[in-house]
């Protein structure tokens, strides 16, 4: 999974919901041209398949490897957190 | 309490700021529990006579796995609390982001203590900072689970799927087939499927105890002001979200039955939500002040400015919404009876994808400059409220 920036036409953009392994943030959309939107959302590599062959544009912003990071750190944290409360 | 907060971190310091301002807050348990059980609270501070002054609601954590706006709201209470006993400013710390090649420090800025006086004077302030607790706690519970968003409303005979989006639950435009065109039921960002992974709306409205709880807050206290707060996008959102505003027609309302399964739901198309123009000239000064304290607290850096600076915009824009908390809020001065007073009412989308905000679920390192904007923006709000 990786976050990810989507863009394209008004139509295929408002059908995101469909795609199955795409989280994306819904307020984040913006039109970045006329009949040109973008959003960001995390994606896995089928979502990120299945967007490509729709003809969307993606931009990687945080790579599989540092979302992996990110989430060690945080869960890392909050695991020592659920120990303490048990 | 460090972020990001447990639920049970978060029920603990309400508790604790409760027992630490007696005299300035009070702690009330919701009438619902979560479908798991979970008891939920919310702190109500002011120093007004009889508890009295201008019923503002706060409120964060719909979604599970926008982790950053629980805390936040918390850190909020306890520096306005500390600040007003002790008759100091609210002061909002300097950070320093050292992630970037060179380093981009946030100034300290302050919210004056006669400001602060104003604000626990003046106004009501109501703040359910975790309205979803059994999302919270699945999101939190492994890795897989992060991007949890709804709330855990059991499947059906306990096998098929769970969860309702609490922000598609709310008593407004709910029937979204009923509500839209075929277009608009197309674009909707909602769902009747219980397995959608994000929008199902629920079995009914308002069928979710955790919606109920909002929603009986903001009748029983008539709130006037409202904050919703999620990540993420730096935008400041206002009504609506389902159509497209315009300021001419009242007759085109989400309450007039003439116009289901007619209305678009899109910019510009053939029908558009009114909103009284004094009323949407409202939102707009008020939002811009938001804006304006998250801007002028970055600071003189240009990459700190462009790092602050939130857009101020309707809700709708790709997707038309349905059943949202802030859009439900404002609705209540329509439609009830007798009916409520003016409500302003937006959602606060903190945090960003880029600059190592980290989306939904910021890191701790980046966390105080996400923190530091949701308090500008909220005491910019309240100063507002007390007005």
């Amino acid at each position: 999974m990786q976050l990810v920036r989507i863009a394209g036409p008004t139509e295929p953009m408002r059908r995101l919901g469909e795609v199955a392994g795409l989280d994306f943030e819904r307020t984040s959309a913006r039109r970045v041209g006329e009949d040109r939107w973008q959003v960001s959302g995390y994606a896995t590599d089928e979502a990120l398949a299945t967007l490509r062959e729709r003809g969307l544009q993606i931009e990687s912003v945080v790579e599989p490897e540092d979302l992996g990071a990110q989430r060690s750190l945080l869960f890392g944290k909050l695991d020592d957190d659920h120990a303490r409360e048990a | 309490m460090a972020y990001p907060a447990t639920v049970r971190a978060i029920e603990a310091e309400l508790a604790r700021l409760a027992a630490v301002h007696p005299d300035l807050c009070t702690r009330t348990i919701v009438p619902n529990r979560s479908h798991e059980g979970r008891e939920i609270s919310f702190l109500t501070v002011g120093a007004g006579a009889a508890g009295g002054g201008r019923p503002v609601l706060i409120t964060g954590g719909i979604h599970a796995r926008e982790w950053a706006p629980p805390d936040a709201l918390l850190s909020l209470l306890d520096r306005l609390l500390r600040a007003y006993e002790a008759g100091t400013d609210f002061v909002v710390p300097a950070f320093t982001d050292t992630a970037p090649a060179r380093d981009i420090v946030y100034p300290e800025a302050a919210i004056a203590a006669a400001d602060v006086r104003r604000i626990v004077e003046r106004v009501q302030l109501n703040v359910l900072a975790l309205v979803n607790p059994d999302g919270r706690a699945f999101s939190q519970s492994a890795p897989a689970n992060a991007m949890w968003r709804k709330n855990r409303r059991p499947g059906r005979a306990g096998a098929g799927c769970m969860g309702v989006d609490l922000n598609r639950n709310f008593d407004l435009a709910w029937d979204f087939e009923r509500y839209y065109n075929d277009a608009g039921e197309a674009a909707v960002s909602a769902s009747n499927d219980p397995c959608d992974f994000q929008v199902y709306v629920g079995p009914s409205a308002a069928s979710e105890p955790e919606t109920r709880n909002v929603a009986g807050i903001l009748r029983e206290r008539r709130v006037a002001f409202y904050v919703d707060v999620h990540s993420f996008s730096r935008k400041i959102l206002h009504p609506w979200g389902m159509d497209d505003n315009q300021t001419r027609d009242p007759d085109r309302s989400f309450r007039n039955p003439a116009f289901d399964d007619r209305r678009d739901g899109g910019l510009g198309g053939p029908y558009g939500e009114f909103i009284p123009p004094d009323l949407l000239d409202e939102h707009v000064i008020i939002g811009t002040a938001m804006r304006d304290a998250m801007l002028g607290g970055a600071g003189s850096d240009p990459r700190a400015r462009v790092r602050s600076a939130y857009d101020l915009e309707p809700g709708l824009a790709l997707y038309p919404t349905t059943g949202t908390a802030s859009d439900f809020a404002a609705s209540l001065q329509f439609v009830d009876d007798p009916p409520a007073q003016r409500v302003i009412a937006y959602t606060l989308e903190c945090g960003n994808d880029t600059d190592g905000e980290g989306g939904f679920q910021p890191v701790p390192a980046i966390y105080p400059k996400i923190e530091r904007e949701v308090h500008l923006a909220l005491m910019a709000f309240l100063l507002a409220a007390a007005a």
